[in-house]
């Protein structure tokens, strides 16, 4: 028993790191599941969105020194002010435009985070960042049951919307806009609102980071988040609220804990080959999901199934 | 322009057009300089085929915009540019138009179509995400009503056909209690018996205040439903008048009916 529990959590800190990682590709994905899913918005900004919270957090807890509260707060507010001009940006683009605003959107943030120097220490990085308690050997452990909290909550509210008249609106935004309109539907509004709402997220998520990582580098902040929580997202299923999860399992959880942890590669290939490797991986079982399960494994939503329960609503 | 019966607002809400254009390339599609309708409850609209029927009622609510003109919203003693407006404030203001070609949300079931419709702004809030029950129980009763009489194969699933999506566009306006109903090609696709009931739902409505403006290619349902017939050609309205008046004048016989219709 002694030798499996070692086998299993023979390297508790790195496990710990692997889901923190997870819950935040978790995360990150049930709040694009509502832009891209349920909306239609294909946002290809999210390591933006996300980064703007993380340098937000960590700016006012190094530089200003503010509290872990006030410090959250800044960061859901760069999150969501940044969705709330970029949700006005996009909102009159066709889906190509989206993609290349949004892309924008991350690359402005990543440039101006690597210029401003001052403010955020540019490429030498910016830290450190502790976690707002300490309870010893326990604190990773605490913060990690405070992000299963948090995805948790995310997961509770995406399921909420799709039961809801928001979700509805969400949904016919997303599919028919010019008929949405004429039943007296703001869809510039919604797609604005939405957009700013899910970002704040993203931004929070981008705070709840900060500690992990206690030093923060622009490197943090490229394109490869946007590009795991997107085949996360995909590959589970895009349209359900589950969807990033069962993704994240298998993409996140499959190569950055499971092989990492348990599969014994050299460590000259785990550091190089590895990461480049499960990239490419990545991309293939995109494309292969897109072309014979364009809905992923779970498929599409359950619009009936929610119809029959009306009654029970 | 005018012959016949001319529009005189009454107590209904009507629509004022003045100067109003719009041109696709070299080639005008609408060019009219003064027209009111939605005087009468329902009012027809004939025409030949690029006469600009369906692209007048789009420049109403705005789907396509104007090159010159007005088009105002009177009711009662309010006025409200329509031309200045975008359209989800349009249909807000009691102006409804069916689609021509079938519309429909891929991701929405028929219940969900019309819930959609009928509920309002202030139950869609992001906050709100325990109000479907609100909802179901302010209007899912109205809702029953016609799906009790419209018949559709799955009503707790999605609309297959096009007839049902032409149905499901109709209910969805009707949700929206307008006081301007624009139905383009209402009956298009719909079944001699399902028209009927159409038509006859519609009475109901109109009798209860609604105004029809109606574009239909079916010239037995212009003639038996309207109160007024409006006759286009060449992007302008060139007659007006009852439907006896319209059907048997020459003008309309020679560019639309036929020597053979009268």
């Amino acid at each position: 028993m002694s030798a499996v529990w070692d086998y299993l959590f023979g390297s508790p800190a790195f496990l710990i790191f692997g889901t923190y990682t997870l819950m935040m590709i978790v995360g990150l994905g049930i709040l694009l599941h509502l832009q891209l899913g349920v909306t239609g918005i294909g946002n290809f900004g999210v390591a933006g969105f996300w980064g703007a919270g993380l340098y937000t957090f960590g700016i006012m807890q190094v530089t200003y020194d503010v509290g872990f509260w006030l410090a959250l707060l800044a960061a859901t507010a760069a999150g969501g002010v940044l969705g709330l001009i970029t949700g006005w940006v996009i909102a009159d683009l066709d889906d190509d435009g989206v993609l290349a605003a949004t892309l924008a959107v991350a690359t402005i943030v990543l440039l101006a985070i690597e210029s401003e120097k001052d403010i955020t220490g540019g490429r030498v990085g910016l830290g450190t960042i502790d976690f707002p308690f300490d309870i010893g050997d326990r604190t990773d452990l605490a913060w990690l049951a405070i992000l299963f909290g948090v995805t948790g909550v995310l997961l509770w509210y995406a399921r909420r919307v799709h039961r809801s008249p928001y979700g509805r609106l969400l949904i016919a935004t997303g599919t028919n806009e010019p008929l949405a309109r004429s039943l007296r539907k703001p869809v510039k509004r919604t797609k604005v609102g939405v957009m700013a709402l899910t970002s704040a997220g993203m931004g929070a998520l981008g705070g709840l980071y900060g500690p992990i990582v206690h030093f923060l580098f622009p490197t943090q902040l490229t394109v490869a988040i946007t590009v795991s929580v997107i085949t996360a997202l995909v590959l589970g299923g895009q349209q359900r609220p589950l969807g990033a999860f069962v993704g994240a399992v298998l993409t996140v959880g499959l190569f950055d804990i499971a092989i990492k942890l348990y599969v014994p590669l050299p460590k000259d290939l785990l550091e190089h080959a590895f990461p480049v490797t499960k990239q490419i991986i990545f991309g293939a079982l995109l494309i292969f999901v897109l072309l014979f399960r364009p809905l992923g494994i779970l498929g599409g939503m359950r619009r009936e199934r929610h119809v029959k329960g009306l009654s029970r609503v | 322009m005018s012959e016949g019966n001319g529009s005189t607002p009454g107590g209904r809400a009507t629509i004022r057009i003045s100067g109003l254009t719009k041109s696709f390339g070299d080639q005008t599609v609408v060019n009219i300089d003064k027209l009111v309708l939605g005087a009468k409850p329902v009012e027809g609209l004939i025409g030949p085929n690029g006469a600009g029927k369906t692209t007048l009622m789009r420049l109403i609510m705005r789907s396509t915009h104007a090159d010159t003109g007005a088009v105002v919203l009177e009711d009662g003693s309010s006025e409200v540019m329509l031309s200045k407006l975008a359209p989800h404030r349009i249909a807000s203001l009691g102006v409804v138009k069916t689609n021509q070609v079938t519309q429909d949300f891929a991701g929405l079931t028929i219940w969900d179509s019309l819930l959609l419709a009928a509920a309002q702004r202030r139950d869609e809030r992001p906050h709100r995400i325990y109000r479907e029950r609100h909802v179901v129980e302010t209007y899912g009763e109205e809702i029953q009503g016609y799906l009790d009489v419209f018949e559709f194969s799955e009503p707790g699933g999605f609309a297959h056909s096009a007839g049902e999506k032409k149905l499901l566009d109709l209910i969805r306006c009707l949700l929206l209690e307008p006081k301007i109903l624009l139905l383009d090609e209402p009956t298009a696709g719909l079944s001699e018996e399902v028209t009927t009931q159409v038509i006859k739902m519609l009475r109901t409505k109109v009798a209860e205040g609604m105004s029809v403006i109606i574009v239909e290619h079916d010239l037995d349902v212009i003639w038996g439903f309207s109160d007024i017939v409006h006759f286009m050609a060449e992007g302008d309205v060139i007659l007006e008048g009852d439907p006896d008046y319209i059907r048997a004048h020459s003008t309309v016989v020679e560019k639309y009916l036929g020597s053979g219709h009268v």
